[in-house]
């Protein structure tokens, strides 16, 4: 046994099928993981991106679940075997060991990530240093569109639960009921309004 | 020479990097051309030191299908 700071590191990065069940895919990994272990291996940290688009089409799949391993090697030698065994893996769509340099710090998948508009607002990502204040924003943007997204079709249901309601009075036909139906329709229509107002949103009418 | 005259500091030297991650796609597409051709250094700038590096990450990424190889 050498002391840990000679031991080799490496990342596994794989690409699986997307449409396995969890479990299948759970299992899948759990071979990986033995695999490493069985070649003198031990995982220090594992990297889950989730099932994300390809770049381009492999064995005709668009999508694939990516996750990254890493690990230390007392024995460089057995990777060769290792591989072998990953490139038979039917469900493995693409594989790659990659030595990780020293002093290589773990970085979240969120550093990672190509938005567009990177191109225009800073290149290069300094290296595990201070976030800018554009990612930032970045972050903040999708969780107001996912809200408005849901303000939607509530409202859309109460529309539909008044029409409902509209054509019960109509058959009772009772005056005070359709007062209070039209107070709440112009509170619609204005809530209404300021959705379609919204620059963020796309309804076609 | 013109190049002088419009000569800055490769970014990556800036930024003082050791190594270019292929997992950061961030870093890497600002140094692909719109067809995904790797951006030569006389145009990006950058030194050949950290040329190499950006094209071992790139062409990484475009294995494990993060980059395309032609668009």
């Amino acid at each position: 046994m050498t002391s840990n700071e000679e031991l080799g590191k490496y990342e596994l990065m794989l690409i699986l099928m997307p449409d396995l069940s969890s479990d299948d895919t759970k299992k899948e990994l759990k071979k990986v993981k033995k695999l490493i272990k069985d070649s003198t291996g031990e995982i220090y940290h594992e990297d889950i991106w989730d099932i994300r688009d390809l770049a381009y089409t492999i064995k005709k799949q668009d999508k694939g679940y990516y996750i990254i391993y890493y690990f230390t090697l007392e024995e460089p030698r057995n990777l060769v075997e290792m591989e072998k065994e990953l490139l038979l893996n039917n469900i493995i769509l693409r594989h790659m060991v990659v030595k990780s340099p020293k002093g290589y710090e773990l970085k979240k998948l969120s550093d990672l990530e190509y938005t567009e508009g990177d191109r225009r607002t800073h290149r290069v990502d300094k290296d595990s240093g201070s976030k800018s204040g554009t990612e930032v924003k970045k972050v903040q943007k999708p969780k107001d569109e996912v809200k408005t997204e849901e303000v939607a079709p509530k409202i859309v249901k109460e529309e539909k639960k008044k029409d409902l309601k509209e054509k019960k009075e109509e058959k009772e036909e009772e005056a005070p009921k359709e007062e209070k139906k039209t107070m709440d329709i112009s509170d619609l229509d204005s809530q209404l309004e300021s959705l379609l107002d919204d620059p963020d949103i796309n309804i076609k009418l | 020479m013109a190049r002088n005259k419009y000569h800055k500091q490769c970014e990556f030297c800036e930024a003082k990097a050791t190594y270019i991650d292929y997992k950061n796609i961030k870093a890497l597409i600002p140094f692909t051309t719109k067809y995904s051709k790797i951006v030569p250094k006389y145009y990006s700038g950058v030194c050949l030191r950290h040329q190499k590096m950006l094209a071992r990450a790139i062409k990484r990424a475009r294995f494990m299908a993060l980059i395309t190889f032609v668009k």
